[in-house]
This record gives C-alpha cells, structure tokens and sequence, in this order.
C-alpha cells in the first residue's frame, strides 16, 4: 500500500546550514499491517510520518501510494487522497473548538458529496461506537482528554480511510487512558484497518505489529513489536 | 446547498468566537452602507423635487424671446421686442404643422404697478397672457373659471388671481370670485383664482426660476397690451407635442419670426430641457461627492474586514492545518473564509439599509423633505457590500488556503 524509496529530505539550503532530517529511508507498509514509528527526538520520525500522511514533501526518492506516485500530484488530488485515504490522530487532538463533538466529526465529511442526514448519522454512529454516544453536543472544552482523544479518531474513521495515521496519539493522555485508546486502535487492527503511529513509548508501540526504529533520519531497526 | 448551509453555519459558528471584533467590523460596513443610502436617498428625493417644481413651469415649455445679448450691433438697432400680435397669430395658426400644441405671449405689466383693493394693496407680477396659459403653466384654478377667447377678443378687464394676492388683497373670508380689484388704477373683475404651486426648493438653491408663482395677476394680453401702450409681446412661450423635439421648434419659431422681421432682429430660444440638463448636472455632481465620500467609508470598512480576516488566518493557522489534513482542498479553505468575509458584510450591508431607511423615514418625517430610496439602489448597496467584504476577505483567505498543511499544524 506504501512504498517508499531512497527518500531523503533537508531543511535550510546547502549554503546556509543544511538539516538533513530524512537520508535515504526504504520503508514498505502493506495492507492491514500495525505499524509504530519510534526514535528520539529529533531522529526523522514525525517527518516521515508527515510525508506518508501527505501533509509535506520531500527531496528525493519516492513515494507510491496505493500504486500513485505521490510527487507528481497536484495539491487538490492530495487533498483528496487524503479525504479518502487518511486519517489523522494528533497528539493535541487538533479539535475545532466552537464546534460539537458531532460536528467535529462530520467535518470530513463536509468536503465530500455526503448529505446533511448522511453525515449526522454517520457522525452519531462512530461516536456512538467509541462511547460518546451522550456526548454528542458538547463542545471539546467541555471533554476529557481521552473523551476528545476518542472524538479525534472518530473524525480520522468516519470517510473509512485505508490507512489510519496517528502521530503521538497518547502523548496527551494518563496512562490508562493512552492504554485504552491502543486497545481501540488494537480493534481496529484486526478488523483490518492499516495503522501508521508514530510514538517514544515502548509501552504503547508493543500493540503495533512491526516496529521500525529511527535515529539521526534513517531506519535502524525494524521488526515485530517486542 | 447542503454543503453551502453548513459553511455558512460554521462560518457563523467562527463569527462567534469573536463577537466584538465581528461586530466593529459589521459596523464599518453598516455606516458605509448607510452613508451610500443616505446620499442616493437624498439625491433622488432633490431630484424629485426639482422637477416637481420645474414641472410647475411645463416639462415640454419652450421659450422665445428677442435676443439682446449679440455683439453685432446691427441686430440690436430696431426697437421693441420684435413679436406682435401678428407673429403669435400666425405661428397659433399653424402651430400643428409646426409642432406645438399650445402657445400664449407674454406681455408683462410695470414692476412698479400697485394692486388695490379697498384699502388693501400690493405689488404683484402683472402677467397678459393668452387663453393657453394656464395649459402651458400647468396652472389650475382652485375657484371660478380661466380665461376664454372673449376676455380676449374683447380686452375685458378680467383676472384671475394667484392665491398669496388674492389672501393679500381681500378680507379675511372673502369670496374673491367677483369681487373687483384696481390694477394701475385700472378697475378688473377677478374670475378665477390659481391653485398654489411651489417653487420653494428652486428658490432656496437660488434659481431665478423659484420666483413665487403664487403672487401672479394674470390677464388677457389684449387688456395688458391697451394698459401699456403697445401692442409688443415681451415673449411667447410655447408647449411642444414632443419633447425631444423642444430645441428644433425652438428653432422653427425664431426662423419664422426671423423671416418676418429680417432686418435688425434676432432672436432666442429657450427649453425647459436645458434646464433640466443644467439641474441634472448639478444634481449628479452632488450625488458624486456624496458618493465618493460613502464610498471612502466603504473602504475603511473593507479595511476592517481585511483586518479581522488577516488576524482570523493567524489565529486559525492550526485549523487550516487540520482541515487540510482531513482533506479540505484550497479552494475549501477559501470558500470558508470567504463566506466569513461575505457574511460581516452581508449583514452589516442589511444593518445599514435598515439604518439609511430609518434615518431617511426619520429625516422626510422632520424636514418635509422628500427622501426617496430606490429597491435598485438597495440592490446595488447589497452588492456593493458583499463585493467589499469578498475583496477583503479575499487576501486573507488565499494566504490560508496557500498554506502548508504541515506548517500550519506546527503553528501555535
């Protein structure tokens, strides 16, 4: 589904200083795999993860999605891609704030052809299946982390992307909340849901299927999840 | 539609966030568009005034007087006013072949003249007039009856009287219809008394044409011509059957009387669509001050909602970002930023239109004078109003729609 290729990226010009933050990373995610992307700071991982969820570019090498080269499409069949194809969970939630549970969730959908009675009963029914069937009308502010955390995923799920991308998801939570979201994501695992995570947490990352480890923008290791 | 009600939702929802700014910039636009409905709303309002009063003169009025104002002094040698009776009885027979469908002379009395009655008495404009007067002035008679060919065939010492003479020279209460009033010292009967007319409004601006019609002594121009002497018509003036064609008839009646008098003579004409001409030039050169300086006030307001727009893009960087990231494309971003502009605008367009409307009503109801707004001009200001906030919003929603989405999402 993902095939990368001797991608490299940089940041600043080779004439002021250059920050090589991606060099020649070789990754391929299949179908229905869980995969976590660990490394400490720095190591290239939040980048890589950006470009697979296309939200940036790179330098050189390449990216096929789903058979696509990513590089050569405009910026309206990226955005489509992505309203098709990805999901994001973010660390921070990245919720509107004047806006409900519910229409956080029918966000995505608003930029597809769905209509208004789709979108709500879709919108009702993921939040339903997360537990926040009574919590519909509330606004983020008014959630706990993981309840805003849920309502994240919720959004990501709701165009039934191929590939779920989830950057840090519980970077924000306690514990047991990051916990029960990974048994979430887990589930969603083995209904066959592609899941690309990005996370510093051996804990967290011991639910995907194959880990790969960064340091200094490469791939160092990359196995099953210990 | 589905998609476009739920922007305007969310637009609004945004809107909310933020209400007193929202509100100061609905506000600039509220003023410029009640500024715009105030200077269209006055300028028709003086448009339908002037020519209410210059209809009391005769939309379709020409005018023809001999022409003193010629450098060639041949034409200023022979006396008189170059128009008898003769002329006027001429052109009135044939005055459908030429186009007119009614024509009177003017002969005017003494400036000097007093009017008495008993121990009242006035100084009025005398006016000898033939029996299409009152046709071309637009005048009415409130009692009593107009001139007729007899008055004029046979020089009765009639009058018909303007209303602020006949209140000047009778009694309080007194019916004036048959009463009998001393013009010169000449003693009249009065048949008819005028209807008032106004031409307050061309006086206050100045014209020479706001003098008061309401103070006219008006009599055949046979009794006028035996009163003063001679037998000269000051001018004549004349009702055209088409106005389009005043200024060549104009010209038909001077070229006839040119050709009756050839030596030493000329003549003008003067049409009431000239004056309509200078009026309307007039009237637009205000309307365009009063619409340049609305328009300044427009600006500032599109300048408000560029302001709260650019400030709206900064602080919504990251939810650019995560709209982007769940698939919005630029154009999504645009529209909705755009319907947030279009919507400050909209609404401060409305708010405006209903404060220029109150106001107007408000100032008509004190001043009396009449404030007319047009539905094309509440139309135009509508537009306008969404146009200024598209403009403005339309920078601002670019530069978020051209945003990276993974730069956007590292904004704090």
């Amino acid at each position: 589904m993902i095939s990368i290729s001797k991608l490299s990226k940089a940041y600043g010009s080779v004439d002021t200083s250059l920050l090589i933050v991606l060099k020649n990373v070789n990754l391929t995610i299949n179908e229905g795999e869980f995969v976590a992307i660990m490394g400490p700071s720095g190591s290239g991982k939040s980048t890589l993860l950006n470009i697979i969820g296309m939200l940036d570019n790179f330098d050189a090498g390449s990216y096929q999605f789903k058979g696509q080269s990513v590089p050569s499409l405009n910026s309206d069949t990226l955005a489509e891609l992505r309203l098709y194809n990805l999901g994001f969970v973010f660390q921070s939630f990245n919720l509107i704030a004047q806006l409900t549970a519910q229409a956080n969730v029918e966000l995505p959908m608003l930029y597809t052809r769905l209509k208004k009675t789709k979108r709500q009963s879709n919108a009702v029914q993921r939040l339903t299946e997360l537990g926040l069937g009574d919590r519909l009308n509330h606004k983020p502010s008014e959630l706990s982390g993981g309840q805003q955390q849920r309502v994240a995923i919720a959004r990501a799920l709701v165009n039934d992307p191929a590939v779920l991308i989830a950057d840090e998801p519980t970077g924000s939570l306690d514990t047991e909340t990051g916990i029960d979201i990974m048994h979430l994501f887990q589930r969603l695992h083995q209904n066959g849901k592609t899941i690309v995570m990005v996370t510093h947490e051996e804990e967290i990352a011991a639910f995907a299927s194959r880990v790969i480890r960064m340091r200094d923008g490469k791939i160092v290791d990359q196995g099953l999840a210990a | 539609m589905n998609r476009w009600l739920s922007n305007v939702t969310q637009a609004l929802q945004a809107l909310n966030v933020h209400r007193r700014r929202s509100a100061l910039s609905v506000l600039g636009i509220t003023i410029g568009i009640a500024a715009v409905m105030a200077v269209g709303t006055i300028s028709r309002g003086g448009n339908h005034l002037i020519y209410r009063e210059l209809e009391t003169f005769g939309l379709n009025s020409v005018w023809v007087y001999r022409n003193w104002n010629v450098q060639d002094v041949k034409l200023r040698e022979k006396g008189g006013s170059g128009i008898t009776n003769e002329d006027f009885l001429s052109l009135q027979a044939d005055k459908k072949q030429l186009g007119i469908r009614n024509i009177t002379p003017d002969v005017r009395g003494h400036y000097d003249w007093v009017s008495k009655q008993g121990s009242r008495e006035v100084n009025a404009t005398v006016i000898g007039v033939g029996r299409d007067y009152t046709t071309i002035a637009n005048d009415t008679i409130t009692t009593g009856r107009l001139l007729n060919q007899n008055d004029i065939n046979t020089r009765q010492p009639v009058v018909l009287l303007g209303p602020e003479i006949a209140n000047a020279l009778m009694e309080p209460g007194t019916e004036p219809i048959g009463q009998r009033i001393y013009v010169d010292g000449k003693r009249f009967l009065v048949v008819g008394l005028l209807a008032s007319k106004s031409r307050d409004f061309l006086a206050s601006i100045g014209s020479a044409g706001g003098q008061n019609a309401n103070d006219r002594i008006v009599m055949p121009y046979t009794t006028m011509q035996r009163m003063v002497g001679h037998e000269d018509i000051r001018n004549l003036q004349i009702k055209v059957e088409d106005f389009d064609r005043a200024a060549e008839i104009g010209d038909l009646v001077t070229d006839r009387l040119l050709s009756a008098h050839p030596v030493g003579i000329a003549y003008r004409a003067e049409t009431m669509a000239s004056y309509i001409e200078t009026t309307n030039k007039i009237l637009n050169g205000v309307a365009i001050i009063g619409i340049v300086s609305a328009s300044i006030s427009l600006l500032v307001g599109g300048m408000g909602i560029m302001n709260v727009m650019g400030t709206a893009v900064l602080e919504r960087t990251r939810e650019i970002g995560v709209r982007k990231a769940i698939g919005a494309r630029e154009k999504d971003i645009m529209t909705q930023f755009l319907m947030e502009a279009g919507l400050i605008s909209a609404v401060g367009g409305l708010l405006g239109l209903l404060i220029g409307t109150i106001a107007s009503t408000v100032l008509a109801n004190i001043t009396n004078f009449p404030l007319i707004p047009s539905p094309k001009q509440v139309i135009f200001a509508l537009v306008v109003s969404v146009i200024v906030g598209l403009l403005s919003g339309f920078l601002p929603a670019r530069r978020a729609a051209r945003m990276k989405p993974v730069q956007a999402l590292r904004s704090e």
